[in-house]
């Protein structure tokens, strides 16, 4: 079994729904994103390229592609970084985790990894999200876990359930019944930068 | 060991009972795919949804209160008595079920660093932002003691209730018992001009006021096309957008319409750019166009518009049987029409059903017309021609746009983008006409949608009648400001001298900001502020009061764009010190001496029994006790029969579309002037330009941008301006110009630069933006003079109204822009 997640282009607005819940969900620090979106198009978020009226923009949601070949796994010298064989999700052990960065400058999805370079800061008192998430460290690498908290008690990631234009879809890409299995099939799609050999496992539905 | 049994250490470990569930998980994924409701519905088969826990959290039924016309309905995630997240809670029409990111990010609204916590009293100089916190006692002694001293003073409607759409519950909203204390005080409401163009004209075709004028949003899937005119979904409403885009992805064709190359004409399947302002012009000319080529639905002329009827040449009113018979009772009158069978006029109620559409004829004597010849004569002038030269359409898109709309089922989604011009009234009359002569109205994937509200019997006499005294409601918004400076509403005295502003923040939201600085606060002794957070008016205030936020109480909300009534739960109690509004009002009530309409033990849950309270409601069979056992109940239409406004009948006296409108009256009366020429003009459409952003205008040649500001994915209006998560994302206002314009004045992305003109002027960072049509300069809206490096962007805007439609005119401003 290997977990794996669709996006579907045609129908990602850029609204950042995904990227708020996930935000939420894992209490992430201020100024920490496991989950962007970019826009591509002009150089600013929500500006199309092109000359006027003749213009277009996409987005591009990012997170952890939780690739089948990691590059950043082979890169941490402390195995604070793993492939999970059970189901393919790439964990990262904050206790293990040694902050030196090298999985950062291995991954090519860069922002994907983010660094806590200080004692994480929370813009309001309370612990947002689930209980089951792991506390935050200072000096420690972190990303998107496929919400694995929530995955131990049979749920979705947050940002699929909470998609609302239900452009992202998720599953064992191996069942071939799976929620993600079946958004995949009769479409196509790319992967990011497939060039690196990565094998990601986020498919991009076009 | 056990330190460190936590997070992803802890699953790890419980690897075994973890592989079972994600195979659980898989295999409900896949029917998830194959259905989308199930899940919803599985979700609605617990019974009471209070008690779903996730073992120590507890999920609350909630609603965004947001003014964005949607109505997410939400869990509150409540642990250790804290709201820890928000998720979407399903609709039964899982359709409906979603919620945008505002609505996930309501934990750090709630617990906002920056919240009001305590009662506030003005310490510096009015503005100054130095405070000092006073107890409740002391706050609400200090109002309830001015409001008094006003109110013997200068009359009852010196006190001025300023509320607006910062919350859509109905007992702590805006709709709630703030209206039953200013009744009972009798003090001036000032009338809200916000968004009210667009329904005050479709109202004169098929009735039913100025909301209700929108199908259910899900009958989109039934349209074969959807023109997005005036509204930019995607970021406004994007739960209406996922409808839209279903429908989409059936087949149907969308076209957006629109200045601005928007989020919705990115994902459209055609884009027309249309000159800011002209939107009237199109339609006009599109109008001319059907008739010219017969491309008119006759048949819905003949039995659901008020095209056959006879108009007096002599007098314009509509020929009726008490024209000749002046003794007749008002329920036998009838309308005139010309049978075609017999060429003789017969009375509608006696008419065949051939009767003429277009000519002119003679009755008795009197000379007149059909309608459908009066609206034929009146567009003649608005030739493809010359709307194109207008609206920088070509003359054949216009034409394309013409047949495919014709081609229908089509829907008009729209909001209020061509609301906001001086004569936005006049382009719905238009449209809501075009859709009427074309049969595209009162069937199912036609008509318009956008904002759809439900007409429901709620009781609000219950809530609103007290002593016999009602508020005041003449003063509308865009002439506040003249009132309080002069004291006068024209030759009448009318002193206003205290503000309590309730959900609302005007300052930042009414036009021409500066007029609050200029004429409203050295006029004004007393304003008193009740909020969640310091926005641009709470600043000036003179007492601000601690709102309970939406979590913190019980309310009832009946649901914009969906057909749902629904309870939300109180989650937590209120932080800090805040109150409810409704404490915060019957604590200030009962120290005037209300307390016999403001008793102590109403709380929440009695006041939305009594609105609840109704024969008809409980004929639907919406009842308290049903509501609070299913939380949510659908209002009207079916998920296979989604309710289509005018399908059984228009609200208007003829019971159908009327296309000619023959005692055209102002949205409000407040003594304003208006010609017998204007009033007789009214009764059809007719092209008038914008009243400042138009090119014709002399001020365009010193300002020839158009200045809209945009609604952002961020806030609504200024509701989430200062939420920290967004602002990571979206830190700081910023001015977006067109490449060519830009290039013209030698501005670059991240340069600071002022938009300004002669009202006012906000100065901050620029975005050469190519989706934005060279002409035009947009500014999101919402956010706060503090977060600007100077002025603000409602500095810029006119308080200048069409007479009729009474109505804020936002984008009807022009402004340049030059590097600072
Ligand atoms: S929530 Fe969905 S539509 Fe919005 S940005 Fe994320 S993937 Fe795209
Ligand atoms: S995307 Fe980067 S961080 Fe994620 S698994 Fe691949 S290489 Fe590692
Ligand atoms: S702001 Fe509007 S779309 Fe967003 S959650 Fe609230 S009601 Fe829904």
């Amino acid at each position: 079994m290997r977990y794996a997640m669709a996006i579907d282009i045609k129908k990602c607005t850029g609204c950042h729904s995904c990227s708020v819940a996930c935000k939420v969900e894992n209490n992430l620090p201020d100024d920490i994103w496991w989950n962007r979106v970019l826009t591509v198009g002009g150089e600013n978020m929500d500006t199309p390229m092109g000359k006027f009226p003749n213009v277009k923009m996409e987005y591009l949601p990012i997170n952890c592609q939780h690739c089948e070949n990691p590059a950043c796994v082979k890169a941490c010298p402390v195995g604070a970084t793993y492939k999970r064989k059970e189901d393919g999700i790439v964990v990262q052990d904050y206790d293990k985790c040694i902050g030196c960065r090298y999985c950062m400058v291995a991954c090519p999805y860069s922002g994907v990894r983010q660094f806590n370079w200080k004692k994480p800061e929370y813009a309001i008192d309370i612990a947002m999200g689930d209980k089951d998430v792991t506390k935050h460290q200072y000096n420690t690498v972190e990303k998107c876990t496929f919400c694995v908290h929530r995955l131990a008690r049979g749920e979705k990631p947050a940002c699929i359930e909470t998609c609302p234009n239900r452009a992202r879809h998720f599953g064992d890409i191996d069942d071939p019944e799976s929620e993600v299995s079946k958004a995949i099939q009769g479409r196509t799609y790319f992967k990011l930068l497939e060039e690196k050999g990565t094998k990601p496992s986020i498919y991009y539905l076009t | 060991m056990a330190e460190k049994e936590k997070g992803i250490l802890n699953l790890k470990m419980s690897r075994r009972s973890f592989v079972k569930a994600s195979a659980a998980t898989a295999i409900g994924a896949g029917v998830v795919a194959s259905n989308p409701m199930e899940s919803a519905m599985k979700l609605l088969a617990v019974e009471d949804e209070t008690s779903k826990k996730t073992e120590s959290v507890k999920l609350v039924p909630s609603v965004c209160r947001s003014n964005c016309f949607q109505s997410c309905r939400l869990y509150a995630h409540v642990r250790d008595g804290k709201v820890v997240k928000t998720s979407p809670a399903p609709y039964l029409d899982d359709i409906y079920t979603g919620s945008c990111l505002k609505g996930l990010s309501l934990v750090q609204r709630t617990y906002s660093p920056t919240r009001i916590k305590y009662p506030m009293r003005r310490k510096g100089k009015r503005g100054e932002d130095k405070w000092e916190r006073i107890s409740w006692d002391e706050a609400i002694s200090e109002i309830a003691e001015k409001f008094k001293e006003i109110q013997e003073k200068y009359g009852p409607r010196a006190i001025a209730l300023d509320t607006a759409s910062g919350n859509y519950g109905l007992v702590h909203g805006i709709q709630g018992v703030i209206n039953r204390f200013a009744n009972s005080i009798g003090c001036t409401k000032i009338n809200v001009c916000y968004d009210q163009a667009v329904g005050y004209g479709s109202n004169r075709v098929i009735g039913g006021g100025v909301w209700l004028w929108g199908n259910e949003p899900r009958t989109m899937l039934d349209a074969k096309n959807i023109f997005v005119w005036g509204s930019n979904p995607v970021q406004s409403q994007p739960q209406n957008w996922r409808i839209l885009m279903e429908a989409k992805n059936s087949g149907a064709k969308v076209i957006t319409i629109d200045p601005i190359f928007s989020t919705t004409a990115n994902k459209s399947d055609e884009y027309i750019p249309i000159v800011p302002g002209t939107d009237l012009m199109l339609v006009l000319a599109m109008i001319k166009y059907i008739i010219d080529n017969n491309m008119i639905d006759a048949e819905f002329m003949k039995t659901r518009t008020t095209a056959p009827f006879l108009v007096r040449k002599d007098n314009g009113m509509m020929l009726r049987r008490s024209d000749f018979q002046p003794e007749i009772n008002e329920e036998d009158d009838d309308y005139y029409v010309w049978d075609n069978v017999n060429n003789r006029p017969a009375l509608l109620s006696e008419a065949p059903a051939d009767v003429a559409i277009e000519g002119s004829f003679t009755v008795n004597g009197v000379e007149v017309d059909t309608v459908f010849t009066l609206l034929k004569e009146r567009v003649q002038e608005y030739t493809l021609e010359k709307a194109s030269e207008m609206t920088k359409i070509p003359v054949e898109k216009i034409e394309y746009l013409t047949k495919v709309y014709c081609d229908g089922p089509t829907t008009i989604y729209t909001n209020y983008g061509i609301d906001h011009y001086q004569n936005g009234h006049l382009w719905s009359f238009a449209a809501f006409i075009m859709a009427s002569i074309t049969g595209n109205i009162a069937r199912p994937g036609a008509g318009f949608t956008g904002l759809y509200v439900m007409a429901i019997p709620i009781n609000y006499t219950n809530m609103y009648v007290t002593n016999g005294n009602f508020a005041d409601n003449r003063i509308p918004q865009h002439i506040f400001h003249k009132v309080v400076k002069e004291q006068k509403l024209f030759d009448e005295d009318y002193p206003i001298k205290a503000i309590l502003t309730h959900c609302s923040n005007p300052i930042s939201n009414f036009t021409e900001q500066n007029v609050w600085f200029n004429d409203i606060y050295p006029n004004i002794d007393f304003h008193v502020v009740i909020d969640t957070e310091f926005t641009d008016t709470a600043r000036y205030a003179d007492i601000v009061l601690p709102a309970a936020f939406w979590f913190e109480v019980n309310d009832l909300r009946v649901c914009y764009n969906n057909p749902y009534i629904l309870m939300q739960e109180k989650a937590i109690e209120p932080l800090y010190e805040s109150k409810s509004d409704l404490e915060i009002v019957t604590l200030i009530a009962r120290k005037m001496g209300l307390e016999e309409f403001f008793p102590e033990d109403c709380d929440d849950i009695f006041w939305i029994k009594q609105l609840l309270d109704s024969d008809v409601l409980r004929q639907m069979n919406i009842t308290y006790e049903r509501l609070q056992k299913e939380k949510v109940i659908r209002g009207e239409g079916s998920a296979e029969k989604p309710f289509i406004r005018g399908e059984n009948g228009f609200f208007t006296p003829t019971g159908r579309a009327q296309l000619y409108c023959e005692n055209p009256e102002p949205r409000v009366d407040y003594g304003q002037e208006i010609s017998e020429d204007i009033l007789k003009k009214e009764r059809l459409p007719y092209f008038k330009p914008p009243g400042e952003a138009w090119r014709e205008n002399p001020l365009y040649k010193k300002y020839p941008l158009v200045f809209i500001q945009e609604h952002s994915r961020f806030r609504t209006h200024t509701q989430w301006f200062n939420v920290p998560m967004l602002r990571e994302i979206d830190p700081e206002p910023l001015a977006k110009i067109s490449r060519e314009d830009a290039e013209e004045r030698g501005i670059k992305t991240g340069d600071i630069v002022e938009v300004f003109n002669d009202r006012g002027k906000a100065v901050l960072k620029a975005e050469v933006n190519d989706g934005i049509m060279p002409g035009v300069i947009l500014i999101p809206k919402g956010w706060q003079r503090e977060q600007f490096i100077e002025g603000c962007f409602q500095e810029l805007t006119s308080s200048e109204s069409d007479p009729m439609a009474v109505n804020f005119a936002f984008f009807d401003c022009l402004v340049d822009v030059r590097k600072k």
